[in-house]
């Protein structure tokens, strides 16, 4: 009997030893590949328009930026963009009227070498820039402007640009006045019209359909990048779907530096679909990418800090809230059913339990421990960095139990039980509980754990439920069957644009949507309020108007603001000029014509 | 054979029709839909969202929008990506192309590889080489995929050999890497216990005793141990093709996970259910490819009802 070692041995000598070596050399080969040489970028100048944007900034040329977005883009149309991704990329090759500044939150030129707002708000009459050609080459026209303004606001058209120039009852017209200037007309005063106008990109009257209501599905992604063309700082170059998008400096941009330099500085940027965010974070050190922003997280932020060549900047907070609100649906469904039962009804409709819930929460804390102090807690939906239109609260939100509890004993609310395992009662003989809803992303897992154990504090048990976000909308919006839902929200800048939320008729008015007429009289004051400040010209007495909004919110609490979420941004320490925006959107690129790369 | 073929096709069929029946069900039980978050943040008017809805065919009753995109398949239509604005058929050809294309990539790592270390620990059973390879098989195996993906893209970068950004097989080298290592260790630990078994076999021991090459004693030993490996690459094989969330994830490789992880969050309908039938159909064919391989790899088996 031969056995299995004597085999074995027998066959060593003579097989193993070569066939093993040509198996691994065949795994190595399979693993290899031949590097592709990158292509040199080619700089072309044209000649400088003679009405060109001189703006007050120096750099180096030349360079690719790489940066990463945690997914690719949903469309290349930027009036279909309504994604962070597709916004982002879309302007970069495309340009607006009018722009804003958001490091000195004012509206500066755009496309727009002057413009005026007629006396009584109803106008304004806009003077384009001459000589300005579209990353193609072709000239821009007054009737592109003209076009592009039509095409949005007509009838057929279905863009959020639309929504938010059109409110109910608003109509526009445009016209074309002589060669350089155009004039817009409206039914009714707004006093956010300038503002607006920043969100309006002119697009080549030749790529606009003669059927509007189809505007949104051109240049999506499968259209071939020569086709898709603006007057942003870069061109499409290459879309690589799911990899990457590659955009070149237009050559035709219509912005100088302080030198009279064409800007953009740069001559790529290579924008890399990196879903993982420890990846981008690898890839950052590693040299492969020169900018993180989006996907950077609080710990990669610290960790990130103290790396040698390497800026982590922390611009201070975000438009990005973290919140809390309760069902305050006083309602009923088709068949009768209310949608919230008592006695929570009665508990959440009251202000003091929401004042007193709200004292409970230590923000401080969420931010230490949840975000490692990169958050900032929040006073209201509008930020304290928003200087203009932001009004500090009469009184604190910072944690007070003793006065959470005198607020909650003053409602008739009162506690059983020892006093470390107190139960808050309610004025009907019920123990306090209820639901808290929120994603089960882990800051958002973390932040509902902590407000759960600071609820305990105050003898409410607040038990969790975690949903993803559509099944969450589904419930505010559709069957508003729940109880507390804990959610981040980003609101905008412009005070008109919270609109949807404040207003009672308002799809994003969280706490109780789309009402018919008004619930309460302090949701009718707010309506009013926000009726009247945008057809307030006079920015003193529409900034009143806004303060009282903001007194009547932080009065009521029909919403907790919690954190905002800081911006925060590392980059290569070569890549300068870098300002970091409070605007998710564009975050560190809203600047991109003046970005430049020097020697690490 | 033909039979069997055949006996398979329409089982396959059949798995596809209720796996589309279970998948289209499920997306629509779940609570919003694609247009929900536009309809909680955008300042559309309610009416445009309801006319968007009645455009996408979300407002249909379940039966009667599977109907239509089961009309729409037959005729080759695999319907409408929400998300991308794009037929769902042209998104998921992209993606699948690339997976497949990660797929081969990290296939022809495994095949050499699971050899090479399977064979050397039979053929070393006990000693050292034996015990390192297991000892690589078994860190293989335990290590974490996302720990491992990350380490790798770590030493890439220290070692100064991480790929640029541009597109090209030398993108596939480290994700292929890193889907083929778990792989490879754990088929190269069956290969091992199987061809330790063979060995052992009389007719392996006859051959050897009739004084037969080295290399035609392995040849027979691997034959007997290469049915439940073939059986275990058809299912690794498989797996491969629905996509690798993670892998795709780090690496930023643009497969049919991610896209699927990314189209079921935007509830992307018809993207969801078609690539789910695209990994299901992908997994029957490589299922059956396994057993005709059995079949030629050992005469003795054939699939005869």
């Amino acid at each position: 009997m031969i056995d299995r070692r004597q085999i074995s041995q027998s066959v060593q000598g003579a097989l193993a030893p070569r066939a093993i070596v040509v198996l691994l050399l065949i795994a190595l080969m399979a693993a290899c590949g031949s590097p592709e040489s990158s292509q040199p970028s080619d700089r072309q100048q044209a000649p400088i328009a003679s009405d060109a944007l001189r703006i007050d900034t120096q750099g180096k040329t030349g360079g690719t930026l790489r940066y990463a977005l945690g997914g690719e883009p949903r469309t290349f149309n930027p009036l279909a963009a309504n994604d962070v991704r597709s916004k982002l990329i879309s302007g970069l090759f495309s340009a607006t009227i009018l722009e804003f500044d958001p490091i000195e939150r004012r509206i500066v030129p755009g496309l727009a070498q002057t413009w005026e707002v007629s006396p009584d708000g109803r106008g304004i009459e806009i003077t384009l820039r001459q000589g300005l050609r579209f990353g193609d080459g072709s000239p821009l026209t007054v009737e592109d402007a003209v076009l592009t303004l039509q095409a949005i606001t007509g009838p057929q058209s279905r863009n959020s640009v639309r929504d938010s120039l059109l409110f109910p009852g608003q109509s526009l017209e445009v016209e074309k006045l002589d060669e350089q200037r155009l004039r817009i007309s409206l039914s009714q005063p707004d006093a956010s019209l300038e503002f607006l106008l920043t969100t309006v990109p002119v697009l080549p009257r030749r790529h606009m359909p003669a059927d509007h209501s189809t505007l949104e599905s051109h240049w999506n992604l499968e259209t071939p990048v020569e086709e898709i063309t603006g007057l942003g700082p870069f061109r499409l170059a290459a879309h690589n779907p799911g990899e990457s998008t590659v955009l070149e400096r237009n050559p035709h941009y219509w912005k100088t530096d302080a030198e009279g330099t064409r800007l953009p500085y740069l001559d790529r940027i290579e924008v890399l679909y990196v879903a993982d965010a420890d990846s981008q974070i690898l890839r950052l050190r590693g040299g492969q990418l020169d900018l993180v922003d989006q996907a950077l997280t609080p710990e990669n932020f610290r960790l990130l800090a103290g790396d040698d060549g390497i800026g982590a900047q922390n611009a201070g907070p975000s438009p990005r809230l973290a919140l809390l609100w309760f069902n305050l649906n006083l309602g009923s469904d088709a068949q009768g059913q209310l949608y919230l039962p008592q006695p929570k009804r009665n508990w959440f409709a009251e202000p003091r339990f929401r004042r007193a819930v709200a004292l409970a929460i230590s923000r401080e804390e969420l931010s230490r421990v949840v975000f490692s102090d990169q958050a900032t807690p929040a006073s209201g939906l509008i930020a304290a960095w928003n200087e203009g239109w932001h009004r500090p609260p009469e009184s604190s939100l910072e944690r007070d139990t003793e006065s959470a509890r005198r607020l909650l004993a003053e409602a008739g609310f009162s506690w059983r039980g020892e006093s470390d395992s107190q139960r808050l009662i309610g004025p009907k003989g019920d123990p306090v509980r209820f639901e808290l809803l929120s994603s089960p992303a882990p800051q958002m897992t973390a932040m509902a754990e902590m407000i759960q154990q600071d609820l305990k504090a105050i003898g409410i048990e607040a038990s969790l439920r975690q949903e993803e976000f559509r099944s969450i909308a589904s419930r505010v919006m559709g069957s508003r069957r729940y109880d507390a839902v804990l959610a981040n929200f980003s609101f905008p800048i412009e005070p008109s644009d919270l609109s949807n939320v404040l207003l009672s008729s308002g799809a994003m008015h969280l706490w109780n949507p789309r009402q018919q007429s008004p619930a309460s009289d302090w949701e009718r004051r707010i309506d009013q309020l926000m009726a009247e400040q945008r057809s307030l010209l006079d920015e003193d007495q529409r900034r009143e108007r806004i303060f009282e909004v903001q007194r009547i919110m932080a009065q009521e609490l029909p919403i907790l603001p919690l954190l905002n979420y800081d911006i925060l941004a590392a980059s290569r320490s070569r890549l300068r000029n870098l300002k970091p925006a409070p605007d998710l959107t564009t975050c560190c690129l809203w600047n991109a014509w003046e970005l430049y790369l020097d020697s690490e | 054979m033909r039979r069997f073929l055949l006996h398979r096709a329409l089982q396959t069929l059949t798995v596809l029709f209720l796996l589309s029946l279970i998948v289209f069900g499920m997306i629509r039980m779940l609570p919003g839909d694609y247009l929900t978050e536009m309809e909680l943040t955008s300042a559309a008017p309610r009416e445009r969202i309801e006319e968007m809805r009645r455009n996408l065919g979300l407002d249909r009753p379940f039966y009667l929008q599977y109907l239509f995109w089961l009309g729409s398949l037959a005729q080759g239509d695999l319907g409408y990506s929400f998300a991308q604005q794009r037929p769902a058929a042209q998104l998921l050809g992209e993606r699948f192309a690339n997976t497949l294309l990660l797929a081969l990539a990290a296939f022809a790592i495994v095949l050499p590889l699971t050899f090479a270390l399977g064979i050397t620990g039979a053929l070393y059973a006990g000693r050292w080489p034996d015990r390192l390879g297991l000892g690589a098989c078994l860190l293989g195996i335990s290590f974490p995929r996302l720990l491992l993906a990350l380490l790798v893209l770590y030493l890439a970068f220290q070692a100064g050999w991480l790929p640029g950004s541009e597109s090209g097989l030398r993108r596939l080298i480290l994700p292929a890497l890193v889907t083929a290592a778990p792989l490879s260790a754990f088929l190269a630990r069956q290969l091992r216990f199987e061809l330790l078994g063979s060995l052992e076999k009389l007719h392996v021991q006859a051959a050897a005793a009739r004084g037969l090459p080295a290399r035609r004693i392995v040849w027979i030993a691997l034959r007997d141990a290469l049915n439940p490996l073939i059986s275990l690459l058809g299912l690794t094989w498989a797996g491969l093709l629905s996509g690798a969330v993670i892998v795709e994830s780090v690496f930023s490789w643009p497969g049919l996970g991610l896209l699927m992880v990314e189209s079921l969050r935007t509830r992307d309908l018809f993207v969801v259910v078609n690539g789910v039938l695209l990994s299901a159909g992908a997994i029957a064919l490589s299922n059956l490819l396994a057993d005709v391989l059995l079949a030629i790899n050992d005469p003795r088996i054939r699939y005869e009802r």
